[in-house]
């Protein structure tokens, strides 16, 4: 029984470790980012020519704030 | 013969096989020294043999049973993913706020580890060196697979030899890597690979924002991919505001850096990293 709870773990923490890295934000804040676009696709809130744009920004800021949040944190912290 | 789209397509795998390949190379190199080289390529034929059945299962699924909108969002989606965490590496990397991936430490901390393992033997296989060579090899190889498939898949439509210049551009960056480092017999330290990965999480990165955004066109009521403005010179755009966006924060980073070192005794302006995003 140990052995299969063993290697289930084993196998979800090789495609957490694929997937989502060791910066568990960044994949939470994609995410996000495009369930919110998904939403505004469906309600067709936004016009699909400016769609690009939004998406695109909303992505970049995404990065951006992420790495000044990292200011806060221990310095040189060798982490997310 | 060569196509100018063809020789972008292997170029740019090419680059970012090789970031992996450096990686993957490392670990089994960290392995085989100290557990031996049995278990090490044991480990990494397994792991070769596992990426093989599952690229020709989940590739072939992909292509025949999902639409090319849903594709290319869920493509885009772990390009972003991948992507954004290189490119914000880089970033932190450049600015001070985080030390340079370096492959002479990493390969030391390697070695460390498996001199301080136990013996385990299973199936005449030293165990540790055998799981940690596959889990390494497994998990860069999947990368380049990913990256394969997905430049590949999507240059089709223009080149229709793109999967084979895909595969040939990763294949000669992996043996790439292997001869280089099998005459250095070294970690490969001396590859600029933060600049390598800054390169690379450009190009990830762009290429995900480009996809995420046309396959959002499987949720909208037609069901078809949305189209860019200026159609593929939209990636070119996309390109450069990633440009622009990464190297100011960088820029306003390291401004932010250098005003709290003083007070909080971390990176001096004069250890910042020259290599990573661009930095000089």
């Amino acid at each position: 029984m140990s052995l299969i709870l063993g290697l289930v773990q084993g196998f979800f923490r090789f495609w957490y470790d694929f997937i989502v890295g060791d910066c568990w934000e960044i994949a939470a804040g994609v995410v996000v980012v495009l369930a919110a676009s998904i939403l505004l696709v469906r309600a067709q809130a936004v016009p699909h020519t400016s769609l690009p744009y939004v998406v695109a920004a909303a992505i970049m800021l995404l990065v951006v704030s992420s790495t000044f949040l990292e200011l806060r944190k221990k310095p040189a912290a060798d982490q997310c | 013969m060569f196509t100018a789209a063809g020789i972008t397509l292997i170029a740019a795998v090419f680059v970012a096989s090789a970031v992996e390949a450096v990686e993957a190379f490392t670990i089994v190199l960290a392995m085989g020294l100290t557990r031996g080289w049995k278990a090490a390529i044991c480990g990494t034929v397994a792991a070769i043999l596992a990426l093989t059945a599952i690229t020709a299962v989940v590739g072939s699924a992909l292509i025949h049973y999902v639409s090319q909108s849903l594709l290319q969002f869920m493509i885009g989606a772990l390009l972003l993913i991948f992507g954004l965490q290189w490119l914000r590496k880089s970033i932190l990397r450049s600015s001070g706020l985080k030390s340079v991936h370096d492959e002479d430490a990493i390969f030391r901390e390697e070695q460390e580890a498996a001199a301080k393992a136990g013996k385990e033997l299973r199936l005449g296989l030293d165990w540790f060196g055998f799981v940690v060579s596959f889990k390494g090899v497994l998990l860069e190889g999947l990368e380049v697979v990913f990256i394969v498939i997905t430049f590949g898949l999507k240059a089709r439509a223009t080149d229709p030899l793109a999967m084979l210049h895909a595969s040939a551009g990763a294949v000669a960056a992996i043996v790439l890597v292997v001869i280089a480092g099998a005459v250095a017999r070294r970690p490969l330290s001396a590859v600029p690979e933060n600049t390598m990965k800054y390169a690379v999480g450009l190009l990830l990165s762009t290429f995900g924002v480009y996809w995420s955004v046309e396959g959002l066109g499987f949720f909208s009521p037609q069901g078809q991919s949305l189209e860019w403005p200026g159609d593929i010179w939209a990636l070119v755009g996309v390109l450069v505001a990633w440009i622009v966006v990464t190297r100011g924060t960088v820029i306003m980073l390291r401004t932010l850096v250098r005003r709290r070192a003083p007070a909080l005794g971390s990176a001096q302006p004069s250890e910042l990293p020259s290599e990573a995003a661009g930095g000089h």
